[in-house]
């Protein structure tokens, strides 16, 4: 990738006291790249994006944001970039309106077209206190706010939680319309449809390490393609084959199953079937929540066997 | 209907009570520990009669009176009575402090976080939250009503009686429900937990304040002030119930006005809406801006509540110079510029004593505002700041700053209410630079209070709350210093009592210094703390 790296980091470790918060964490972000960082409640993604923002000190590894060090050049990093937090809480008896003007002067923007038009579209009433916001409103002032900034890295931890299905789309939309422009985007969530539309390259965190890195095709190799097949006559025979799992008959005649393949071994299987009088075939995709839960079952296993010895 | 109202109220109860145990525990220790700690030590302090007399003396002076309340003249001097004269009004004062605190934290406090909307969702009582807070204080007066009886029975100072020594603890005890139920009212009222604190705060001061005036000009009136009930009830000497019972009537009344406000208003919500803004201020532009912009509210109620404070103390400095007018040996042979000199030598060293409250409240302002960068950060308010290309220092500076300010700002506000008090009741008022020498020389004692809390902050934050401790310590040794018979050495323990004795004597200029280095050399060492140390903390 000829892209310059906007946000590289290298082993970064931390510590609160006694917990290992991040015991290893190395990824990058690329111009005009959208990366999807995932992974559990308690994995360590605020953290991280804590440690990026220069708002906690590394004990190992190394953050660079634009090339420079995130701890002590976070005044020059965060001229170039925006950051919607997870729980967005706002002063008290600000407007909203209020205090998205307040969010960009800080960031040495303007209240801009954008501005007026993200206000529009997320149907949002800037002349509320903020205390009187609900979850969602809050997320959006926030979100306003980031998004009519014109920076060239975006950092958005948990952005849509709050968000109807309606705003979701807008989100969509607008960071759609960043990676057109060209910035970085990271955004961190636990919902995966999201990052599998608009990530194109996904990093999932797990007790504080990176699990994996790579874009989603890249990803989709390292899992099992799921397979629906309903035959004249019975199955059996797919079932002993090399790289078949969680192979079940849904009907008493065993002529209707499911089962994953591995993708190495999905040519032998298609060749096997072409063997059998096939009446429907379904193949899905493994999606990001076969990903995750594979990521994420495995080590739960291992905790067990782990606790056993 | 009944059990829809306060359905579950005992398990909730028992949930409080096991979640707050901590803190209820510190401030059982610390009220039941000075009660009975100084009764059975107060035969061992004043051992001859000449220091009784003295005491006595000190404690008929207005300044004493004013904070610690009225001694009647006819009642004869003994331990018990000594006691009950220097004690209940001023831990009333705590009692009632502790009270309305504890009972804010369970129910707006709780409201704020979320918490009774997850409570309230089960089946629970509309109104169980309410009782629960409620049976919560009564479990904790009733306890120091029964080891503080107790414990005072077992001191046995000379000149008690077991009736006395179970009424003090009932007043006290009784002044304690009281506050809780107002701080219950307040937290009903209010649409979140600081205001709510904030007005039951000032209810209780307002009636500190009242009968503090009550006291030095007229002590038959004290009945206006529920603080002035405890000095009704004559512990030792009247031995009234009465007062006790007027205290849980009054108890009952304000539980049963605050279930009223609770049925008619929304979950989250006070009784006063919310309303619309502008949606563009000119005014916010950073840091500073934002912090001034959230304090407003709390700036003006510290200001104003300085200033009347101020004209409070100010209006009773004719009651200290009576001495001097109903004296006859001194009408007849002192002259004019004796008798004023006399007169401005009383004020004087009433002021000397006084002064040490002006300097605590203003002290105090300044360490909330301190205290506050941890509480924002923990809030997420410093997340969104620290995302700006603002650095660490700059919002540290920002804090700290506004801090001295606004102490410097709220003693000046105090010392000018008295200086204005002063010019409205006096004939020969009291020259303007005694109140400048004040506010000079506390104001680096003051500064160095800020450097230190600004120190806790940078390196320890979950410590903060030492630095009030360490200011009501400082409250103490400076304003009973005499009571207490404490060596000089004891009192230069606080920076307060490097200025000691101002404004009688001139400022000590090298003490002046002294205390201004400590204090700029200890912010440079906590700004370069908080700088390096992580900015949100668990």
């Amino acid at each position: 990738m000829a892209a310059k790296i906007v946000l590289d980091v290298q082993h970064v470790q931390k510590k609160f006291g006694k917990f290992q918060a991040l015991t290893d964490i190395t990824f990058q972000v690329h111009q005009g790249e959208v990366v999807g960082f995932i992974g559990p409640n308690g994995a360590g993604k605020s953290t991280t994006i804590r440690t990026i923002l220069g708002m906690l000190k590394a004990d190992g590894g190394t953050v660079k944001v634009f090339g420079e060090d995130a701890w002590s050049k976070s005044v020059t990093i965060h001229q170039r970039l925006t950051y919607v937090p997870g729980d967005v809480y706002l002063w008290p008896n600000f407007t909203g309106g209020q205090t998205i003007d307040l969010l960009l002067k800080m960031s040495g923007q303007k209240h801009n077209a954008k501005t007026d038009e993200l206000i529009k579209e997320f149907e949002l009433d800037p002349t509320k206190k903020n205390q009187t916001y609900s979850k969602g409103n809050r997320q959006k002032i926030a979100l306003i706010a980031a998004l009519s900034c014109d920076v060239d890295f975006y950092i958005f931890d948990e952005p849509t939680s709050g968000l109807d299905p309606l705003n979701e789309v807008i989100f969509q939309k607008e960071i759609e319309r960043l990676k057109q422009e060209g910035k970085a985007i990271l955004l961190s969530s636990h919902i995966l449809s999201e990052v599998e539309k608009m990530g194109d390259t996904i990093v999932i965190i797990r007790q504080g390490n990176i699990v994996e890195a790579g874009s989603l095709a890249e990803m989709r190799h390292l899992t099992r393609t799921n397979i629906t097949v309903t035959a004249a006559q019975s199955l059996a025979a797919i079932k002993t084959l090399k790289g078949v799992h969680q192979f079940k008959f849904t009907d008493d005649s065993e002529k209707i199953a499911e089962f994953s393949v591995d993708s190495d071994a999905l040519q032998a299987v298609m060749q096997a079937l072409t063997n059998e009088t096939i009446l429907n075939i379904q193949v899905a995709q493994p999606t990001l929540e076969d990903l995750f839960m594979r990521y994420y079952g495995a080590t739960n296993a291992e905790e067990v066997s782990g606790r056993a010895e | 209907m009944l059990s829809n109202l306060f359905a579950q109220s005992g398990r909730l109860l028992k949930i409080n009570l096991k979640r707050d145990r901590w803190r209820l525990l510190v401030w059982f220790l610390v009220l039941a520990g000075l009660m009975v700690g100084y009764a059975s030590k107060i035969g061992v302090i004043y051992t001859s009669q000449k220091s009784v007399d003295a005491l006595v003396v000190t404690l008929r002076s207005p300044a004493m009176i004013a904070v610690l309340g009225y001694i009647p003249k006819s009642i004869s001097i003994t331990e018990a009575t000594l006691f009950s004269g220097e004690m209940l009004v001023f831990m009333g004062l705590f009692y009632g402090l502790a009270s309305l605190l504890l009972a804010i934290n369970v129910t707006r406090g709780d409201e704020d976080q979320g918490l009774t909307e997850l409570v309230r969702a089960k089946s629970v009582g509309r109104q169980a939250l309410l009782l629960a807070a409620f049976l919560e204080s009564i479990v904790f007066n009733l306890f120091l009503f029964l080891i503080v009886g107790g414990g005072l029975q077992l001191a046995n100072m000379s000149g008690a009686n077991t009736s006395g020594n179970w009424l003090s603890a009932a007043l006290l005890a009784g002044v304690g429900l009281l506050f809780g139920a107002i701080g219950i009212l307040t937290a009903q009222a209010a649409s979140e937990a600081r205001t709510a604190t904030t007005a039951a705060i000032t209810v209780l001061g307002a009636a500190y304040i009242v009968r503090m005036l009550i006291d030095v000009k007229q002590p038959k009136y004290n009945w206006w002030s529920p603080l002035g009930w405890i000095e009704q009830g004559g512990a030792y000497y009247r031995n009234n119930w009465l007062p006790a019972v007027y205290l849980l009537l009054a108890t009952f009344v304000i539980l049963l006005v605050a279930m009223a406000i609770s049925s008619h208003r929304d979950i989250g919500a006070g009784l006063i809406a919310v309303r619309n803004g502008k949606a563009k201020s000119w005014f916010l532009r950073g840091p500073l801006t934002a912090l001034i912009k959230v304090d407003a509210k709390s700036f003006w109620s510290w200001l104003f509540g300085a200033i009347i404070l101020g004209l409070m103390y100010g209006s009773i400095f004719d009651s200290i110079t009576d001495v001097i007018k109903s004296n006859k040996f001194m009408a007849t042979m002192f002259s004019t510029a004796m008798k004023q000199k006399a007169s401005d030598a009383l004020l004087l060293q009433f002021m000397a004593t006084l002064a040490i409250i002006f300097v605590i409240v203003a002290t105090l302002r300044g360490i909330f505002l301190v205290n506050q960068i941890d509480g924002d950060a923990k809030k997420g308010y410093l997340e969104q700041l620290l995302a700006k290309p603002i650095s660490r220092i700059r919002i540290f500076v920002t804090y700290i700053g506004y801090a001295v300010v606004n102490s410097l700002l709220v003693f000046a506000a105090g010392l000018a209410g008295l200086y204005a008090g002063n010019l409205a009741v006096m004939k020969h008022p009291l020259a303007l630079k005694y109140f400048i020498r004040l506010f000079n020389g506390y104001s680096v004692a003051i500064l160095l209070m800020i450097a230190i809390a600004a120190i806790l902050i940078a390196f320890i934050p979950r410590l903060k709350n030492l630095t009030l401790l360490y200011t009501g310590f400082g409250f103490i040794m400076m304003y009973f210093h005499s009571i207490f018979k404490l060596k000089v050495w004891m009192v230069k323990l606080v920076p307060y009592g490097w200025m000691r004795n101002l404004p009688i004597k001139a400022i000590n200029w090298a003490n002046f210094t002294g205390l201004l280095v400590v204090a700029l050399v200890l912010l440079i060492i906590a700004v370069i703390g908080f700088q390096r140390r992580d900015q949100i903390t668990k």
